[in-house]
């Protein structure tokens, strides 16, 4: 018996033996490429169902076509309800009429909550614990955001959001929701880029709304970050970031807007509430701000540990100043506190302006003038330093209308950040 | 690592971004180390520049900026020491350049440090910062000879910022452990690199065999002449992975890829059919140089010296040969039982029908920028299967046959 063995095989009879093996192995490497996009696709639509995983799929705003197919999938199966959903809404609406503040809230919470398809609920709550969702918020348009966008809502959706917003702020707080997602729309207007716009607005919880368990109430874009933890039913509105582009009042729709006005005014006034001397003493000599110094967190699950202190606190400290002085004081982080109702504002204010407080709290402004605040002027910088709050507001050249300076401002508690929760 | 990935992420985006976005931009310093040398790439955003150094307003106008005043700037803010000892700092030819509408100045800087005293680099670093109270400045590692970043891409270090004026350039460890790391990059990338994987079996799957009639004859294979065969391969890729790294010649990696893929399908179809009558050294050289083509692409040695990039790239070369010749061992005693079959002329057709159909599929891939998705993981997965149960098929061969030896004895090779 012999094993030698001869390469007997034409070439032509090689070539008709591989072409089904090569047909095969193709056929399932490219078959392989189909299964892995949908393996992919499935992971952005599915990614609901894993609250972690939706962080990054559904939040990554710039793709906003994509985010759109999925969301309006869910749109779509709710748009069957929502002549049931108009008629909910109106006995929400008034079953919502119990007294208290938290309960007000979270029945409007959970009346939108109502309106979503499963999908879009298992993307709107993330888990409690979730300190990366927490800390998840920026002052950039098109970065990764938490929860559902607002572009992706029917208008019964919508309506049952802004609902919620309505009574986490006061109409004072509402006031400055509509007009910086107004002031977003403004800029897509005049050719900004549809990164700007109120559709690329997101709204999230962290945790499930409830009256006297722990959760957070997100809602925010590129020019407004609303961070409202409740901590046994007590509200904590920090870090709570707004800015607005253009600064001047604009119109649109008819209607004319200047959200942050107030706030500006009020610090500037309290300012020029100063003496020559304490004016000078405010002014940060050698210091520029081009942004605020405690910006956004980005998700980074921790608190922020870089305010200044020692000698780094500078400014005209509050204790030292008249009451009137003080009143002004108080007056311009009213503008902030009093955006929200009573569970949230009055305790904040309470230990934003006490005697002990303003012993320890510096203001202080930096800019090209040391001797006049002007908010037209790009660097103008003012802050509020105390034991607790951290209230900065920055003039910049403008990104948009170039022709005008806009704000951008970061309200903090150095203790009280997401409720002290991370 | 992932989490300062997804940092980086954000970060470039948040810099792409910057420009019609958010007026306050970031700095950036790249650092590379070599053995001795620790090179730097400063850019810092005009705009912030000039309000830390009013003069550089003026740059944007003059397009270039004024390298007295910015290197004079530069060395009261920017700071390097080794064992608390000050290194000196010089700073190249600075440029402007504009990203994003924005201007940028560019600056490259070098310091030399003794790599013998294995300490720490300690950074101080406040340029801009000192003044725009808010500047931020990210710094990466691009390279790092001795932390094996070399053929990681960038890693952040830290992020310059208000209070935050030192990074670390982490300790430097002996040159043996920089070496090993590329050497087992080597070994990795060959491993992991199903189109090598798959030159390397044609190779060894007609070494042995003489051409008689334009047909293959069967011989027992020797290891030694496969690894001489492998060994010739080696030195062509090493050639090339030289030439490509030390005199950078702008290379277009796709076609680079598709030429590999194509070494493939002619090595396979070899298998079946003779195609080359010369030398397999020759052939095997020759084929190496286009694949050491493909191996610069998956070591990053810019900022580098020459010399060093030498010894990388021999490191990795090694490595890639280490792994060969472990194959050869490997593999070369299965063929030969394998040969000693009726199933040998099956089995090469088979194996060389498999890698014919694998390369089509490369080819294709490689050529057409809609396929680029495919996955190529399935190939090396199927690859790696066949492999596995042809050494499982040889086991079974060898338990099964016991006497096996003595008939081969008897044989005669035709």
């Amino acid at each position: 018996m012999s094993v030698a063995i001869t390469s007997s095989y034409s070439l032509g009879k090689n070539l008709v033996r591989i072409m089904p093996l090569c047909l095969v192995l193709m056929l399932t490497a490219c078959g392989s490429s189909e299964t892995n996009t949908t393996v992919t696709d499935s992971n952005s639509s599915s990614s609901s169902s894993d609250q972690s995983g939706s962080d990054s799929s559904s939040g990554t705003s710039g793709d906003s076509t994509d985010d759109d197919t999925t969301d309006d999938s869910g749109d779509d199966s709710s748009a069957d309800d929502t002549s049931d959903d108009s008629s909910d809404d109106d006995t929400t609406g008034a079953a919502c009429s119990e007294s208290g503040e938290m309960a007000e809230l979270v029945c409007k919470a959970e009346a939108f909550i109502e309106t979503l398809s499963t999908t879009q609920q298992n993307n709107l709550i993330y888990d409690f614990n979730d300190s990366t969702a927490k800390t998840t918020w920026s002052n950039l348009p098109s970065v990764s955001r938490n929860g559902l966008r607002i572009g992706s809502l029917s208008d019964t959706q919508l309506d049952a959001a802004l609902a919620v917003m309505m009574v986490a702020l006061t109409e004072q707080g509402f006031d400055d929701l509509e007009g910086l997602l107004a002031a977003d729309d403004y800029l897509v207007d005049i050719g900004g880029g549809s990164a700007y716009g109120s559709a690329n607005y997101y709204i999230a919880f962290i945790g499930e709304p409830s009256v006297t368990d722990d959760w957070m109430l997100q809602f925010g874009g590129h020019h407004m970050a609303f961070n409202i933890t409740y901590i046994g039913g007590t509200g904590y509105p920090v870090p709570m970031h707004e800015g607005v582009e253009p600064k001047a009042s604009f119109e649109i729709n008819s209607s004319t807007y200047a959200p942050l006005k107030d706030e500006g005014d009020a610090l500037v006034a309290m300012f020029e509430g100063l003496t020559d001397s304490e004016f000078n003493t405010a002014y940060l000599t050698g210091e520029w701000y081009s942004d605020v110094l405690v910006g956004p967190d980005n998700g980074n699950g921790t608190y922020p540990s870089d305010y200044p202190t020692g000698s780094d606190r500078k400014g005209v400290l509050v204790s030292d100043l008249t009451a009137e002085q003080q009143a002004l004081v108080t007056a311009a982080i009213s503008t902030w506190v009093n955006d929200y109702p009573a569970n949230v504002a009055n305790h904040l204010l309470a230990d934003y302006t006490s005697e002990e407080a303003f012993a320890d709290t510096y203001i202080a402004f930096a800019g090209s003038s040391s001797s006049t605040i002007n908010v037209d002027s790009n660097g103008t910088y003012m802050r509020i330093d105390g034991p607790r709050i951290w209230l900065e507001l920055v003039c910049q050249n403008g990104v948009i209308v170039r022709n005008q300076t806009h704000y951008h401002t970061i309200f903090r508690d150095k203790s009280y950040d997401y409720g002290n929760s991370l | 690592m992932l989490t300062l990935r997804a940092f980086l992420l954000f970060l470039s985006v948040t810099w792409a971004l910057s420009a019609h976005a958010h007026p306050a931009s970031q700095s950036q310093i790249e650092i590379s180390r070599d053995y001795q040398q620790v090179t730097f790439l400063l850019s810092l955003p005009l705009d912030q520049l000039a309000v830390a150094l009013p003069s550089a307003s003026r740059w944007q106008f003059a397009k270039e900026p004024d390298i007295a005043v910015l290197n004079r700037y530069l060395n009261q803010h920017m700071s390097l020491l080794q064992s608390d000892h000050p290194l000196e700092i010089r700073f190249g030819q600075s440029w402007l350049s504009e990203e994003n509408s924005e201007f940028v100045v560019k600056v490259p800087a070098t310091a030399f440090f003794k790599a013998s005293q294995e300490q720490t680099l300690q950074l101080t670093y406040d340029v801009i910062q000192h003044k725009v109270i808010n500047h931020q400045t990210v710094v990466t590692m691009a390279n790092d000879i001795y932390q094996g970043t070399l053929v990681d891409g960038p890693a952040l270090l830290g992020v310059l910022r208000y209070k935050h004026n030192h990074v670390a350039i982490a300790a430097v460890t002996p040159e043996l452990p920089v070496m090993m790391s590329l050497f087992t990059h080597g070994m990795a990338h060959i491993v992991t690199g199903s189109d090598h994987l798959a030159f390397l079996l044609c190779l060894l799957l007609v070494n042995g065999l003489t051409i008689r009639h334009r047909k293959w004859h069967q011989h027992r294979a020797s290891v030694t002449d496969s690894i001489k065969l492998v060994s010739a391969f080696t030195l062509g890729h090493t050639i090339t992975l030289l030439a490509n790294l030390l005199l950078p010649v702008p290379v277009i990696s796709n076609w680079i890829e598709v030429a590999v893929a194509v070494t493939v399908l002619v090595s396979a179809i070899h298998v079946m059919v003779p195609v080359f009558t010369r030398q397999p050294y020759w052939i095997a050289a020759g084929f190496g140089l286009i694949h050491g083509m493909a191996f610069s692409s998956a070591i990053n040695v810019t900022g580098l010296s020459a010399s060093t990039t030498a010894l990388a790239a021999m490191s990795f070369n090694l490595g890639i040969e280490c792994v060969q010749i472990g194959l050869v061992c490997l593999l070369v005693p299965c063929i030969n039982l394998w040969r000693q079959t009726r199933m040998y002329t099956t089995l090469r057709m088979t194996l060389a029908s498999l890698v014919v159909a694998l390369s089509v599929v490369w080819v294709i891939q490689r050529m057409s920028p809609f396929m680029a998705n495919v996955d190529t993981s399935l190939t090396a997965t199927v690859l790696t299967q066949l492999l596995g149960i042809g050494l499982l098929g040889t086991a079974l061969l060898y338990a099964c046959h016991p006497k096996r030896k003595q008939q081969c004895v008897s044989h005669t090779y035709h």
